[in-house]
């Protein structure tokens, strides 16, 4: 019954699954760069942004960003959409842009330490 | 803080659950739309369109329910949902809800009554304001027991007082002054205290009205006699009116303005069972105690309490007043070898203590077996609930339910029978509490929030020791069976636990009754054994030393009154004695014969008792060899004794005590005879030997010696004559104060109130388990049989003679609970040990007491199981067999 949280429900190979964390990251720095959106057009943002090669699960980006709200990272609300629906958007809060600054740091130390990692050759060490 | 936040955050999740669901719920449907409107855009009909974009999304469902597990706080929700299920499987069988919590009540309650009077008795502050740091410093003497708690000498407690850091306040108080106090309503013997003017400043009281003492009211002596009366006191001898305040009241003599009164729940640092109802300043000591000069160095009167200052331990207060000891030492070699013991001012007086202790602890065990037994049948009830329930548990498995939810489930269930069970053991508790307190007179039994607590988690626990066999038998794989075979149910050994059930709870019951059965005929040793009657029996307290009488007007007086009490019409004998009949007599006297060099540290200890010439006639107590005292024995006359049984086997194994002479601390004795044993006065010990002197060949410097409690047998009802008795005493002289006036029965029922409340709380509560046990065994074993029904039907049917059918299952059943009283007859035994201190004239092996328990229980066992064979025989075989 319970299944993970970041699993995708779709079976098709091409996509990856969602690394645990990384969606949060996904979610702040898409609203960062786009401004306020609903979360449909969250979801085939960042779908896009990954080049199709993401299919989110919906069940667990809705809790997210409900989540994400109520730790102050983002602020939500209803407004008329593109096609004239009415729709909840989401838009980046001062706190959601530290958290995203952070967070953008600790990421890109990590891949930098994990390509140096990748790197490296048995002849380059001592 | 960090790690804290998501779980803050869950909980108010868990609050808000409502509005996030409707949230999500909104987000579902908005994306829904969005993927439907885009799905339209490639060209599907709009069903298609809204089919797709619903697929898309997934089991909305588990989503949902996946957000509320991530959201949440799955583990309180679960919790949450068993609670409402077990609430509802509680509502829908009331009958065995209402036998469960009122089994456990009983336990519970009567095990909160016990944890109340233990916390009371030893644990429970001082009522005062920071009572915490309050402490008693107690003097230790190297010959005698910690807590005899001996005075320190005036100038002593004031070194210490001047000297001492540790304190705050250090207050000195002499509480069990004897003061005859003139009231409007005539002279009243009350207990007083004489204290330093500090000692309501430590203790932080507010006067009802007036004031306390000042410094200066303490300084010179004699100067200021002044005084403070008890809240009680001045309710019923002064009318409770404020104008007394200012007014001069007589106390031993001495005229003294009152100044104030004390509050209404205080009375004094030794409340217990010496009570004060009138306070005087050290100043005047003179008044309260006579004997030697109360602000001298050498007489040692003077108990001392302080308030520990903040940052001070007990250690390190205890280990300054040593040093300051030692320091005084130097001056005074006396002090040497004795030392200092600062202890908590909590409890009652540490020497009551002492002889509460065995009680508290027997109560305590009581408790414990009435717990166990209660356990053990709603256990056993449990037990066969849960096989009731098996075809719905076997179902709740079979569609996937955890074994370990399933049993947290069940757990639950039990748990909040228990907690519901506590709830009602608090009425119970209360009910018992303040039976207790009838007896333990100025003990504080009110209930302690931390008592609460502990009686909730012992509830608690109890709840989950009750539930864990039953919800592990009950969801045992195997049970799965269940389903096909409906209830029949005969196999063996499903049938173990419950069995074993049977056998525990049969053990406990005949240990609980087999240790009760002991105690009640114990009880009745003590007051059909001695072959005498204190209902007829009146005691007097005369006190001519109270109005400064001579010696040789005092014994004239007493004389007198014993002439003019035995000239009464109706009254039998009287006699003088130093001590009333009641009191305990502590062996405390090093005894030897003439030409035993024993160390007097040794020595043979004795009790010795005071008692004039026709004593044991008085109390109706047998000589067994030689006289009691009589008229002949008189100052100028050789030293006399007479001796109980104990005290002349000890000496003379092989006879011939009269006529020989023995050594009773200073004095040399001659026995002139034996009487039996009074040990009927204190039933927690073995009979002490006792040595009793002439009341008129005391020895003159003893300040006692003028007063006497004076006891008188009657024809009739001693407590009709009590104030004939009182009247004719007074026209003998008006001035001495008549003390105490009461019957023998009385005295004993006020003195050993402790033993009489154990024993009724033993009764009482040793009925109920024994209904409980009954109760609980019947059940049990009525359903062990119903279960049988249609094995039986099967036997009936295949050709079995109804009488062999009868006896295998008869056999059965009974082979179970004779195991069960075997178990319990050998657990009462092994139990005998511990029990012996507490029985008198009873051996801890008494066949009576061990066996009328198991007697009973076979009773039961045999109608339990008689029954609901016979039910079952009788039945037609065709629709037991067809009932499934």
């Amino acid at each position: 019954m319970a299944h993970s949280l970041w699993e995708t429900h779709t079976s098709m190979k091409k996509t990856t699954d969602v690394h645990r964390g990384t969606l949060a990251l996904m979610v702040l720095k898409t609203l960062a760069v786009m401004g306020p959106l609903h979360g449909y057009g969250l979801a085939r943002r960042i779908e896009q942004i990954s080049g199709d090669r993401l299919t989110l699960n919906t069940g667990t980006l809705y809790p997210l960003l409900l989540k994400l709200e109520q730790e102050g990272a983002i602020t939500s609300e209803r407004g008329p959409s593109e096609n004239n629906r009415s729709a909840r958007f989401y838009r980046l809060t001062r706190a959601g842009r530290k958290q995203l600054e952070a967070e953008t740091r600790a990421w890109q130390e990590t891949t930098a330490q994990i390509a140096r990692f990748f790197a490296v050759k048995a002849e380059d060490l001592p | 803080m960090k790690r804290l936040r998501p779980w803050l955050i869950r909980l108010t999740t868990s609050m808000t659950r409502r509005h996030d669901e409707t949230r999500l719920r909104e987000e579902i449907d908005d994306h829904v739309a969005f993927e439907t409107d885009a799905n339209l855009r490639r060209g599907l009909t709009p069903a298609e369109a809204r089919r797709r974009a619903l697929l898309t999304f997934g089991s909305v469902e588990a989503f949902k329910e996946n957000y509320r597990d991530q959201q949440g706080l799955p583990a309180f929700e679960h919790l949450l949902q068993d609670v409402r299920v077990a609430l509802r499987r509680m509502w829908q069988t009331p009958g065995f809800t209402a036998a469960a919590i009122a089994t456990l009540a009983l336990g519970l309650g009567m095990t909160d009554a016990v944890m109340s009077l233990g916390y009371a008795t030893f644990l429970r502050p001082l009522p005062l304001d920071g009572a915490e740091r309050i402490v008693f410093v107690e003097q230790t003497r190297p010959d005698r027991p910690v807590m005899s708690g001996f005075g320190y000498s005036y100038p002593d407690y004031v070194y210490y007082r001047d000297h001492a850091r540790a304190f705050t306040e250090l207050a000195g108080h002499y509480s069990t002054s004897p003061m005859s106090v003139v009231t409007p309503g005539g002279p009243v013997s009350v207990t007083g205290a004489v204290v330093t003017a500090n000692y309501f400043t430590l203790l932080r009281l507010k006067p009802r009205a007036g004031r306390f003492f000042s410094v200066d009211e303490d300084r010179v002596p004699g100067r200021d006699p002044v005084a403070i009366l008890g809240y009680d006191f001045w309710r019923t001898r002064f009318d409770g009116d404020t104008s007394v305040v200012g007014t001069t009241v007589r106390i031993n003599g001495t005229a003294f303005t009152v100044i104030g009164i004390a509050p209404e729940d205080f009375h004094g640092v030794l409340a217990g069972l010496e009570s004060n109802d009138v306070w005087i300043p050290t100043a005047m000591f003179g008044v309260g105690y006579r004997y030697c000069d109360g602000l001298s160095r050498g007489c040692a009167m003077v108990g001392v309490v302080g308030r520990l200052a903040d940052e001070t331990t007990i250690a390190r207060a205890q280990a300054e007043l040593m040093g300051l000891m030692r320091q005084l030492e130097m001056s005074y070699p006396d002090l040497e070898g004795r030392g200092v013991l600062v202890r908590p001012a909590i409890g009652i007086r540490p020497l009551e203590q002492a002889t509460n202790a065995p009680i508290v602890a027997l109560l305590a065990a009581a408790a414990g077996l009435v717990l166990l037994v209660a356990s053990a049948n709603v256990a056993g009830l449990l037990l066969a609930r849960g096989l009731r329930r098996r075809k719905e548990i076997a179902v709740r498995l079979a569609i996937g339910a955890s074994r370990g939810r399933l049993i947290r489930l069940l757990l639950v269930e039990s748990v909040m029978l228990a907690v519901a069970g506590a709830v009602a053991g608090r009425l119970i508790a209360a009910g018992a509490t303040e039976l207790l307190r009838a007896y333990f007179l100025n003990v504080d039994l009110s209930l302690d929030p931390r008592i609460a607590l502990l009686g909730f988690g012992v509830a608690l626990f109890t709840g989950a020791a009750t539930g864990i066999a039953p919800a592990l038998q009950a969801t045992r794989p195997d049970m799965a069976l269940a389903m096909k075979e409906g209830s029949s149910g005969a196999g063996r050994p499903r049938s173990i636990v419950r069995e074993g059930l049977i056998v525990v709870q049969v053990a406990l019951s005949v240990l609980l009754l087999g240790a009760g059965g002991l105690l009640v005929r114990s009880f009745l040793m003590l007051h059909g054994g001695a072959g005498f009657d204190p209902d007829r029996i009146a005691i007097v307290g005369l006190r001519p030393s109270l109005v400064g009488s001579t010696n040789e007007r005092a014994w004239a007086y007493q004389r007198d009154v014993i002439e003019r009490l035995e000239a009464l019409p109706g009254v039998l004998a009287a006699s003088p004695a130093r001590a009333p009949a009641s009191w305990p007599m502590q062996p405390a006297t090093p005894a030897r014969l003439p030409g035993d060099s024993t160390e007097p540290a040794n020595a043979y200890q004795v009790g010795t008792a005071v008692v004039g010439p026709r004593y044991f006639k008085t109390l109706g107590v047998g000589v067994v060899e030689g006289r009691e005292f009589d008229d002949r024995d008189t100052m100028d006359r050789p030293r006399v004794a007479v001796v109980n049984e104990t005290l002349a086997r000890h000496f003379w194994p092989n006879g011939g005590a009269v006529g020989s002479v023995m050594i009773v601390g200073p004095r040399r004795v001659e026995v002139v005879g034996v009487v039996k044993d009074l040990q009927w006065l204190s039933a927690l010990q073995q009979p002490n030997p006792v040595a009793h002197l002439n009341f008129w060949q005391q020895e003159t410097t003893n300040p006692f010696a003028q007063d006497s409690r004076t006891h008188v047998r009657v024809a009739g009802d001693a407590a009709q004559r009590l104030s004939e008795i009182q009247r004719t005493i007074a026209t003998i002289d008006p001035d001495v104060p008549i003390s105490e006036p009461a019957t023998l029965a009385a005295r004993l029922d006020s003195e050993y109130a402790n033993l009489r409340a154990a024993r009724t709380m033993l009764v009482t509560f040793g009925v109920l388990a024994l209904g409980l046990s009954m109760l609980g065994l019947y059940a049990a074993l009525a359903f062990a049989v119903g279960e049988r029904t249609r094995e039986i039907a099967v036997r009936l049917a295949l050709g079995a003679s109804r009488a062999d059918v009868g006896s295998l299952v008869f056999r059965r059943g009974m082979a179970i609970v004779s195991l069960g009283i075997a178990a319990g007859v050998a657990a009462c035994v092994l139990a005998g040990p511990f029990l012996a201190h507490l029985l008198y004239g009873v051996s801890p092996r008494d066949p009576l007491a061990i066996s009328a328990g198991p007697a009973m229980l076979l009773v039961v066992a045999a109608l339990a199981i008689a029954l609901p064979a016979q039910r079952a025989m009788k039945q037609d075989p065709i629709i037991a067999l067809r009932a499934e």
